[in-house]
Order: C-alpha cells, then sequence, then structure tokens
C-alpha cells in the first residue's frame, strides 16, 4: 500500500480541487436569471422531442469487442513487468496467447464489425 | 495499522453506500453511476490486501470496460419509461421470501466460518502456502503474479485466450444479426 | 521459484486431440473470412478433417507411454480421458455431418461461424474430460458453454431459438457461479486445486465438524455437484433442458445432449469418484437420490410429451439418471458401465435426432407427434431408422442401449445397490411406453393428408452450397431429400448402434481399461 500513497494523495487533491472550484463559483457568482437568459443560447431552438433516445444496438457489439480486447491488454501486464526475466519462454508464450486472438481480429476484421454502418 | 483501519472502514462504508446506492436510486444512470464508485471501492480493497494486479484488473476491466456495457444497456432503456426500471412491486412475494432466507443462510454460513473458528484446517494452510495462489496473495505483487501466470499457470492461461476467441465470435454473431435486422 | 517447470513438446502432445480441434476451429474461421459467401458451406470439409486428426491423436495416445500428464498436472490423457474424447469426437463428427443442408433451409446465412463455434464447443468438451484440475475442468466448462450459448440462439429470427439461448445462457451462468464457488471452499479446505491434491489430502486428514476443514468440504462438494448436476440436467437441476434443446437447431441438440453430458460425467468420476473418494459416505446419498429422481421423473415427464424435440430431451434427462448409478456407486464397474453407457448412448440420440432432423421443416415445424402419423408409408427408410434407435434408446436386445442398460444395472447389483436396478427397470418400462408411443405413430397410424406442405417447404438449394449437388441421396419418395453427408451420418449412428449391441466386447474391454479395471 505505501508506495500508492503518493498516488492516492494527488488522487484526492485532484478531486478536491474540482469539488472547491464548483462550490466556489456556485458561491460567488452572481444569479440573476431572466427568460432571455433561460432560453435556449443564441440560435438554438427549443427541444420538440425528448433528447433522450434509444441507441443503435450497433454499439453494443463495439461495446463486447472493446471488452474482449480490454481482457486481452488486461493479461499482458504481469508480462510487461516481468519481460527481461522471462527471456526467450516468455516470447514464445506470449506470442501464442496473441496469435490465437489474432486469429479472432482478423476475422472480426474482414467480417466487418469494425466498420461503421 | 491505525492509518489502515482507518481507510478501511471509509472504504467500507462507501462500498456499502454505493452498493444500496445501486438498488436504490430509480434513475438507472445514478445506479450505474453508484456501481462505478462501488467497483472502484472494490479495487482499493484489492490494493489493501496487497493484490495489485486484481486492483489494475478491477479498474480496467470492471470499472472501465464492463461499465462501458452497463450504460450502453441504460440508453437502450425506453425513454418513455422515464428511464425507470421495473419497480421491485412487481416481483412475486415468494421471491422476495426466497431472497430473504437465502440471505439469512448466506449470512449464517459467512458468520459460522467467521465467527464460530469453523476456520481452515492447518495442514490445508500449509499446503495452500506451498501452492501457487498464495504465493501471490503474500508476495502480493504483478510480479508474483506474472510468475505464476507464465510459469505453472501458463497452460490456463493460454485456454483462456481460446475463450476470448469463442466470446469474440458469439458477440459478432449476435450483434450482427440483430443490428442487420433493424437496418432493414 | 518452486512452481517453474520446462515445458516440452510431450506436453502439447499430449493435448493432440484438442490441437486438433481448435486449430480446426481456427482454420475455419480463417477461411470463412476470405471466402465469399457461397462456398462457406464446404466449411464443414475443414471441421470433419478436424475431427478426423483428432481421432488420430487419440489413436496415438492410446499407443504411447510414459506419463499420462501434462503441463505440471492441468491436464492428462489417460484412458479415461481418451475413452470420453473418442465419444466426444462420435458426436462431434456426426452432428457435423448432419449439418449441411439443414442449416441453410433453416435460413442460416452464418455457415461459417456455425462451425466454427461446434469446433470451439467440441474442445471445451475434450479439454473438461482431460482436466485433473478444478481450474483446468471450470475453464472447460466455459470453452464448451459459451459457444453453446451463442449456437442454441443460432437460427435467425426465431423466438424459440432466442428463448433457448438466452435460457441457456441465464441458467448456466448461475450453475457456473455455484461450480466455482463450491471449487472456491474446497481449495479452501484441502489447499488443493489439484485433484491429486485434495486426493492426498482428504485421504490423510478425519473429516470432522470442529478440527476444521469439515463443513467447509461439504459447502463445496455441495455446490459442486449442484453445478455439474445442471450440466447433465439430472432433475431437480433440469427445467433448461427441453426449453433449451427444442429452440436450439437440432445438430447442436444432438451435440450437446452427447458432449456436454459426456464431459460433465468425466469431471463428476474425476471429483467424485476418485479425488473425494475417501469422503464417500458423505456424497453417495446425494448422488443416489439424483440418480431415482432422475431416472423416475425424466422417464414420466417424457410421457406427457407430444413434440418429438421434447420427448427427446426429456428422455435425455432419463438417460442422465441411469448414467448418474454410476456415478453413485463409486465402483470402477460402474464406472466403466457409465463410459460403455455414454458410448451407446452417442450413437442412438445423435441418430435419433439426425432423422428428427432430416423431417424437421423451417422453425422446429414438423416436429409434433402428428407428423410423424404414417411416416413408414411416405419415407419408409428414414422412419426403419429412427424405430431402430428408439428401441435402442428403450433398451431392446440387440441393440447398443440393451447392452449398455445391462452393464449398469448389473454393476448396480454387484456394487449392492439392487434397489437402483429395480427403480432403473421400472423407470425403463415407462420410457418403453413413450418410444413405442413415436413407432406406433409412424407405422400404425395412417397419415392425415398428404404432406403437399412438406412438398412445397422442400428447399432448393438443399446442395452442399454446390459442392456436393450430385450426389444429393434421394432416401425417400416424397419430402425433403437427405443430403449425402446427413444420410452418411444416420448410417454411421445406425452401424454403431447395432454393431455395438451385438459385437460390444472390443468397446467393453476399452470401457474397463478406461476405469481402470483389467
Amino acid at each position: 500500500m505505501a508506495p500508492f500513497v503518493p498516488i492516492l494523495i494527488m488522487m484526492g487533491l485532484a478531486f478536491a480541487f474540482v469539488v472547491l472550484v464548483t462550490i466556489v463559483t456556485f458561491i460567488l457568482g452572481p444569479k440573476k436569471p431572466t427568460p432571455q437568459k433561460n432560453a435556449p443560447y443564441e440560435c438554438g431552438i427549443s427541444e420538440i422531442t425528448p433528447p433522450q433516445r434509444r441507441f443503435p444496438i450497433k454499439y453494443l457489439v463495439t461495446g463486447m469487442l472493446f471488452i474482449i480486447f480490454d481482457i486481452e491488454a488486461a493479461s499482458l501486464v504481469p508480462m510487461a513487468v516481468l519481460m527481461k526475466r522471462l527471456g526467450v519462454t516468455g516470447l514464445i508464450e506470449l506470442v501464442t496467447f496473441i496469435a490465437i486472438l489474432l486469429v479472432a481480429f482478423l476475422y472480426v476484421w474482414r467480417k466487418g464489425a469494425f466498420t461503421w454502418e | 495499522m491505525l492509518a489502515g483501519q482507518i481507510a478501511f472502514y471509509v472504504l467500507a462504508a462507501a462500498a456499502i453506500g454505493s452498493g444500496i446506492g445501486v438498488i436504490a436510486f430509480r434513475n438507472a444512470v445514478y445506479s450505474a453511476l453508484s456501481l462505478i464508485v462501488n467497483l472502484f471501492c472494490l479495487a482499493l480493497f484489492f490494493l489493501m490486501l496487497n493484490a495489485i494486479f486484481l486492483a489494475t484488473v478491477q479498474v480496467l476491466v470492471y470499472a472501465g470496460a464492463i461499465m462501458v456495457l452497463f450504460l450502453f444497456v441504460v440508453t437502450m432503456l425506453s425513454p418513455e419509461n422515464d428511464e425507470s426500471l421495473p419497480t421491485p412491486d412487481r416481483l412475486g412475494l415468494w421471491q422476495r421470501g426466497a431472497a430473504v432466507g437465502l440471505g439469512i443462510i448466506l449470512a449464517g454460513a459467512i458468520g459460522y466460518i467467521v465467527v464460530g473458528q469453523a476456520a481452515l484446517h492447518p495442514d490445508a494452510v500449509a499446503t495452500g502456502a506451498q501452492d501457487l495462489a498464495s504465493q501471490i496473495s503474500r508476495n502480493g505483487n504483478t510480479e508474483a503474479f506474472g510468475q505464476a501466470l507464465f510459469h505453472g499457470f501458463l497452460f490456463p492461461f493460454e485456454v483462456t485466450s481460446v475463450i476470448l476467441v469463442a466470446a469474440i465470435v458469439g458477440a459478432v454473431v449476435l450483434g450482427r444479426r440483430t443490428s442487420s435486422r433493424e437496418g432493414e | 521459484m518452486a512452481f517453474t517447470y520446462a515445458i516440452s513438446g510431450g506436453d502439447w502432445a499430449r493435448i493432440a486431440p484438442e490441437l486438433a480441434l481448435l486449430v480446426a476451429a481456427l482454420l475455419v474461421m480463417l477461411v470463412d473470412a476470405l471466402i465469399p459467401a457461397r462456398l462457406r458451406g464446404a466449411l464443414v470439409i475443414i471441421g470433419v478433417m478436424g475431427v478426423l486428426a483428432a481421432l488420430a491423436g487419440v489413436i496415438m495416445l492410446y499407443a504411447s507411454s510414459g506419463s499420462p500428464s501434462a503441463f505440471g498436472g492441468m491436464v492428462t490423457s489417460d484412458p479415461l480421458a481418451l475413452f470420453a474424447t473418442l465419444v466426444i469426437l462420435a458426436a462431434t463428427g456426426l452432428s457435423l455431418l448432419l449439418s449441411p443442408g439443414y442449416i441453410e433451409r433453416q435460413g442460416t446465412r452464418q455457415q461459417g461461424e456455425f462451425y466454427a463455434l461446434v469446433m470451439l464447443a467440441a474442445t471445451g468438451m475434450v479439454l473438461m474430460a482431460a482436466s485433473t484440475n478444478l481450474m483446468m475442468i471450470f475453464l472447460g466448462l466455459e470453452l464448451l458453454s459459451l459457444p453453446l450459448y451463442v449456437l442454441c440462439a443460432f437460427a435467425p429470427g426465431q423466438q424459440r431459438a432466442q428463448e433457448s439461448g438466452m435460457k441457456y445462457f441465464l441458467l448456466s451462468s448461475f450453475a457456473s457461479g455455484f461450480l466455482l464457488y463450491g471449487m472456491a471452499l474446497i481449495y479452501g479446505a484441502t489447499g488443493a486445486t489439484n485433484l491429486g491434491g485434495i486426493n492426498h489430502f482428504v485421504a490423510t486428514h478425519a473429516m470432522s465438524a470442529t478440527a476444521g476443514f469439515g463443513p467447509i468440504l461439504l459447502g463445496g462438494m455441495a455446490l459442486l455437484a449442484v453445478g455439474l448436476a445442471f450440466k447433465v440436467s439430472a432433475i431437480p437441476f433440469h427445467a433448461w433442458t427441453p426449453d433449451v434443446y427444442q429452440g436450439a437447431l437440432t445438430p447442436v441438440t444432438a451435440l450437446m445432449s452427447v458432449g456436454t453430458k459426456m464431459a460433465a460425467f468425466v469431471a463428476l468420476i474425476r471429483v467424485f469418484d476418485v479425488a473425494l473418494a475417501p469422503v464417500r459416505a458423505d456424497w453417495q446419498g446425494i448422488m443416489w437420490a439424483l440418480a431415482i429422481l432422475t431416472m423416475v421423473g425424466g422417464n414420466i415427464l417424457a410421457a406427457t410429451q407430444t413434440n418429438v424435440k421434447r420427448l427427446l430431451a426429456y428422455s435425455s434427462i432419463a438417460h442422465a439418471g441411469y448414467l448418474l448409478i454410476g456415478i453413485a456407486l463409486g465402483t470402477q464397474a460402474g464406472i466403466a458401465a457409465l463410459l460403455y453407457y455414454m458410448a451407446a448412448y452417442a450413437v442412438m440420440n445423435v441418430g435419433a435426432f439426425g432423422v428428427v432432423l432430416a423431417l424437421e421443416r423451417v422453425a422446429g415445424l414438423g416436429t409434433n407427434l402428428d407428423d410423424y402419423r404414417g411416416l413408414a408409408s411416405r419415407r419408409p427408410a428414414l422412419a426403419a431408422a429412427l424405430a431402430v434407435f428408439l428401441f435402442a434408446l428403450a433398451g431392446i436386445p440387440g441393440t447398443a442401449g440393451f447392452v449398455a442398460k445391462y452393464a449398469i444395472f448389473a454393476a448396480a447389483v454387484t456394487g449392492g445397490h439392487a434397489e437402483l436396478t429395480i427403480i432403473g427397470v421400472v423407470a425403463s418400462m415407462i420410457g418403453f411406453y413413450y418410444y413405442l408411443r413415436v413407432i406406433w405413430a409412424m407405422y400404425f397410424v395412417p397419415a392425415p393428408d398428404m404432406p403437399a406442405a412438406e412438398a412445397a417447404n422442400a428447399n432448393p438449394h438443399l446442395s452442399l452450397a454446390g459442392l456436393n449437388s450430385a450426389v444429393v441421396t434421394k432416401l425417400a419418395a416424397s419430402g425433403t431429400p437427405l443430403a449425402f453427408s446427413a444420410g452418411l451420418a444416420l448410417a454411421l449412428a445406425l452401424i454403431g448402434t447395432l454393431g455395438l449391441g451385438i459385437f460390444p466386447a472390443p468397446l467393453i474391454s476399452l470401457a474397463r481399461q478406461a476405469a481402470g479395471l483389467p
């Protein structure tokens, strides 16, 4: 845990800064609302349908493929740490792992699942 | 030691609070955001247990990728229904009863093991200590994990890639067919 | 580090069947991505070649000597694994041969994916049967399940198929959770995930409630039993089976009903009958009760079915019950009988599903019992084949089913569980009723009217995507003609069903060898 304390402090500071700035602007900023100010900005028009819509499911395929390749990437983290000590054996093991997934990658590519329709 | 304990209780409170938030919010987006906080707290728990690699994976895969999928599902919910999920009232009474019953059994089992000292047999602990998994949890770093992964557990590691291939084909088959039908 | 071990070429040779199937799956994917769509039906050839290569691997491993264990005790190629691999390969090969023509008739445009997923599922089944480590058992199970989820939902635009895939996915993932939790508890109790290590720990320590590992091990065993019982569809974990089997494409159903069962039963043998043998008293009762419930329940539920696919699904539950006797006995004779039973079940069940598939029209139409009325006059060859398979499933002498039932009931008597034999025989009697009901409908009930609809439904593009158009055999005068490969598969299944019934000795000795008997 100890080596991560600086990171945690850093994250805490970043978070605190965001909260602080938000609060300060909220307190200091003058609030005098008029109908003009509440209208959509400049040339914008009022909404005619609710802005929330259902998204096409093709986002979902992208999301699923992202997860799978993300897991692949996460499996490579320990390899990166040990690169030197594993030597050639480790390289062969890694190449086997990647080669199997590369077939799947080629397949997805050729099938056009990466293409935006 | 004291600092660690304070950190644990703060984290535990955040984890439980966000966990309640997941099921208590009516708005699905708030639930999803609570889940992110919850998963992040879990990652910090792993970190406190010295399981650095698990923490990394927890953030990368769960708080990152799986949450993306959750948000996609949220966007597919019908906006006409105010984005709210089906209320629990629709669940049958027996389902609630069964859930409560099973929860009590689970709490009892865990309580028995923790409080009742039905703890691990010393020999099992000794055997386990020679095992890879506990090497990882004791040495507790990505290096030990990598050693295990690329030596003793090499074969399961390679099998994982085949499982990922199956998942990829499955995603393409199911996803693309639906999208092509929607396009028609 | 103490765990480092050198991986040699010998380790990879020990998993030659798995490698052959995996390479075939990857080749199917690659070729599928490169060739034009109209040629994709030919990908089945790569699949069949993969099965044949895996078969060669099994023969090579049977002939080889030395320690069967590989990858530091993760997997093995002992006779048990090899026998299970043979059964799984038979089911995979027959299912592949049944697919051309049929899956096009069902409107599938993604034939490459279909064959790739079948090969990946087969890889998982063989891997699970070869696993000697809880982690590998789980990985094998996931590798066989993931492709099957997708394959169940494969038929495009059919609600029943989507229901099938969704149900199987949700319930099976839930069962996998039980399995994994059980494995975690067993690891906690014994300190090992390796089956040999678990066996060593259990054998050298007394089970006691106070001194530690008792309650945790019991919980682990219970959860593990739930997870595996789900996979073999034992009652009361069977509810998914009929819906999933009915909605899935029929070659997939055939593969699932045999391959998944075989893999899960080998896991049951390895975990309970071998690794946890010293604490047999603690799990035997559960398996005993599961066997009785499944035999009786499966047969009674099957008797009320009016759809042949559902009927065969319940019949597969009932057969899981007979097979569970082999686990409950915990003797080597019981295991040998189970293995022989599984081999017989593979040929007769895939054969029965093959005939159903030949008669099935789009979207599961033509699988009702009413559609089988008067079949003997319309398609005499198919009707005769189905009659043989059903007689075999019922256990009529002269077929593989009889020898299998005899072997398992005899093992129960010699193992001191005559009550299981009595209940099993009574349950089989109920089984006769519904198998004979189908045969009765085919031979003794006249057809309602001539199937003009069936003739109209016959797909003109039935050939093997242009490759085998010249060799589409016409086994029947009317209705959908049978694709050449499907005819071949049915002929092979028929030979197997009758051959194992008349000359059972070679396979019985192979099964006894796999069970560790002389």
